[in-house]
């Protein structure tokens, strides 16, 4: 691969392996180039990859980085994918080239057995003779042919898509195409013959029966067409809404959760409301709860206030006591204490008088106690009170919280929203109503065309009769050829239907011999393809239980791909995208044995998540031929090397 | 270069087999209880019905175009030699 997707550069893969160690693992994690590997092999083959049902278009096939670097010059982007068979050897290479982001339309070489190239024209024709797109995606096994098999493993609805399948891998197409080819030269040789015998009045009568029944049957045909085509629309429908039910248990998870959010949101609105209304009341019987705040404050203010009066005037008359009595000593009065009069240490004395004075001049006058007295005498007049303004802060944290909490389910109900809008929204009650009804419909389709078929077979039967009738009329030799034709048309009728249900059998029974390599339930003895071609699992005793789990669903498409692979070709290979997603150890196991066994070069694309190389290596015995890791180094760009080593 | 891959020669000839062994036997089945049958059917060999069978075979994975072209070929060259042989 040059440049193709993720892959810059140049990368070569070598499938070849010994018969003994056929398999090749290649290693990376989701999103690193696994199915890129699968594309580019595809897009080798038949010009073009598609995802979704969608094709790529063959600008998104060209490496970005590459396109990047070379600044508007030209990028190479080719595959060349080489292989050979018993006779010869095959080098097909699709490339094309982008200038300036503009992909020019690519061209395809092929080359057999070195010689010059084949026609342009031809190449097509020759790679579908030797790999048939349509039986392709049994052996490029990816994430979207799972898919298709696991639903078509698991719903009967989508059981049309096997029988398509194995009847275009058994090309019963070609054989429906020779069956017309043989009815309208049938029906051409009749018309020459009732031309022959236009004069004959019988077989006038008869013609003219001929001619009436046979626009009746063109009648029945287009009635059956559309019913077919009806038929066909109505599966389509099933096939989209079944695909919608894909996602369905994420929705519906995704919508009990908005549910809950729901409900939490409208009990927090609820709550939310109450605690307002609550201190709405509050501030009603309290209109100075906003000024609640400052009142405290003012309060503590005016009580510290006189507190400290208080402090101040019990030190102011403390201190003049001491004044008046150290006053009296020095006037000559008698010490109060020892009650001598001394005029020894006067000067100290009026030194600590001086002193006392001064203590008494520096003491603050403040305000008069009176004063803050009667001003905090005012609080309770407009009740005031620090419970109902506690009882306020509660409440206006309550709201506060509830809001907070309010607004995180808000959140969350948008998220939940997105992600349900990003699922598609499915209206689960609406899908199942659309889903039930189409099934009704498809069931009425069925019956309907059932009965316009029975019809049709009878107007045939008639036609027959008639054509034989008309045509005894002639020489045997003039209706010779009508005869003939008319035999081949019933010998093929009758070996279509023989053919078709001895291919069932075949690919039930190499399905069956996988199913049973790899299912560990040991109750059941094979797969059973049923009549509308949907997946049930053998009992014993002969009868069928329908599939139950993603596990047996999963190992029934494996299985089934194997019959078809088997019944398809001799030998040759299958790339399986990650294979083990669903499935436990024990069955894992199975199917790495499976793998072994198969007879094919099996190479299977894994993520960490699904095989390690150090624990699960084992499994495999000797049977690994070869071992890829796929890299990421950065958005733009992938690289795949040989080897186990990260 | 690329990587050289073994490849499947998208055999089919087991398919072939079915149904010419298929065909073959309803062919035996109907001319053994030819009553109500054309005449014809015992005129037709297992080699006109495997050239039939081959001629649908061989361009089973073209157009339905091409496939009808090449059927009709087939069937024409049966008519005629029978045509032929009945003088």
């Amino acid at each position: 691969m040059s440049n193709f997707m993720a892959y810059k550069g140049t990368q070569t893969i070598d499938f070849t392996v010994a018969d003994s160690a056929p398999l090749i693992l290649f290693l990376g994690e989701n999103g690193h180039g696994k199915t890129t590997i699968q594309r580019a092999c595809k897009w080798a083959l038949y010009g073009s990859v598609v995802e979704k049902k969608e094709v790529i278009s063959i600008d998104k096939l060209v490496n970005r980085k590459a396109l990047q670097e070379a600044s508007g010059a030209e990028v190479d982007t080719s595959v060349q994918f080489d292989w050979e068979d018993d006779e010869n050897t095959y080098s097909l290479t699709r490339s094309f080239k982008t200038t300036n982001s503009i992909a020019q339309p690519p061209k395809v070489v092929l080359r057999i057995n070195n010689q010059n190239p084949e026609p342009e024209k031809a190449v097509n024709t020759i790679v579908n003779r030797i790999l048939p797109k349509e039986i392709s995606h049994f052996f490029f096994f990816d994430g979207e042919t799972q898919d298709d098999f696991d639903r078509m493993a698991s719903a009967t609805g989508s059981a049309d898509y096997i029988k398509r399948q194995i009847e275009a891998t058994l090309s019963i197409p070609a054989v429906k195409s020779a069956i017309a080819t043989l009815m309208t030269r049938k029906n051409q040789e009749s018309i020459a013959i009732e031309k022959a015998n236009k004069q004959n009045a019988k077989i006038s009568e008869d013609t003219k029966k001929l001619n009436q029944i046979r626009e009746e049957s063109v009648a029945l045909s287009a009635e059956i067409a559309t019913r077919e085509e009806s038929l066909h629309s109505v599966g389509v429908r099933i096939n989209e809404i079944e695909q919608k039910f894909h996602n369905l248990s994420e929705t519906q998870a995704l919508m009990r959760d908005i549910e809950e959010v729901r409900a939490t949101r409208k009990l927090l609105e609820r709550d939310h409301r109450q605690k307002k209304e609550d201190l709405r009341d509050l501030l009603a019987l309290h209109p100075w709860i906003p000024l609640a705040g400052k009142l405290h404050s003012l309060q503590q203010n005016l009580e510290r206030e006189m507190e400290t009066a208080r402090q101040t005037s019990a030190a102011r008359y403390s201190l003049e006591e001491k004044a008046r009595q150290l006053k009296d000593v020095l006037e000559g009065q008698p010490c109060p204490v020892c009650g001598t009069k001394s005029s020894e240490g006067t000067d100290q004395v009026a030194k600590q008088l001086h002193h006392i004075q001064i203590e008494i001049s520096n003491l603050s006058v403040g305000e008069p106690i009176d004063n803050s007295a009667s001003r905090l005498q005012k609080f309770p007049l407009f009740n005031f009170s620090e419970s109902a303004w506690e009882m306020a802060r509660n409440l206006l944290k309550e709201v506060e919280g509830i809001g907070a909490d309010l607004a995180i389910a808000n959140q969350s109900a948008r998220d939940l929203d997105a992600k349900l809008e990003a699922l598609g929204a499915v209206n689960v009650q609406d899908l199942l109503a659309s889903l039930n009804a189409l099934h009704e419909d498809k069931n009425q389709l069925i019956q309907a065309l059932s009965d316009y078929r029975n019809d049709a077979k009878i107007k045939q039967s008639e036609i027959d009769k008639l054509q034989n009738s008309i045509g005894k009329g002639l020489p045997p030799s003039e209706r010779y050829v009508f005869e003939l034709l008319a035999y081949l048309s019933l010998l093929f009728e009758v070996t279509l239907s023989a053919y078709r249900s001895a291919v069932r059998e075949k690919v039930q029974d190499y399905a069956s011999k996988t199913f049973l390599k790899i299912i560990s339930d040991q109750k059941y003895v094979g797969l059973q393809i049923t009549d509308n071609f949907g997946v049930e699992l053998l009992l014993p005793d002969g009868k069928s239980d329908p599939l139950k789990s993603t596990g047996q669903g999963k190992v029934s498409a494996i299985a089934l791909v194997s019959g078809l692979i088997h019944t398809a070709m001799d030998e040759g290979f299958i790339l399986m995208d990650t294979p083990f997603v669903s499935l436990d150890m024990g069955h894992r196991a199975a199917v790495c044995k499976w793998a072994t066994e198969s007879g094919f070069r099996v190479s299977l694309f894994m993520h960490s998540g699904e095989f390690e190389w150090g624990r699960d290596r084992a499994q495999f015995g000797d049977a690994v031929g070869r071992v890829y890791r796929i890299t990421r180094i950065d958005d733009n760009e992938s690289t795949v090397t040989e080897g186990t080593s990260v | 270069m690329g990587a050289k891959a073994p490849m499947t020669k998208s055999n089919v000839a087991e398919s072939y087999e079915i149904l010419l062994t298929a065909i073959q036997h309803e062919h035996e089945r109907l001319k053994k209880d030819p009553e109500g049958q054309p005449v014809s059917v015992v005129d037709v060999s297992p080699a006109d019905i495997k050239a039939l069978i081959d001629a649908i075979w061989k361009d089973r994975n073209e157009s339905e175009e091409v496939r009808t072209r090449t059927f009709e070929i087939a069937l024409q060259e049966l008519l005629v030699k029978h045509q032929e042989a009945k003088g």
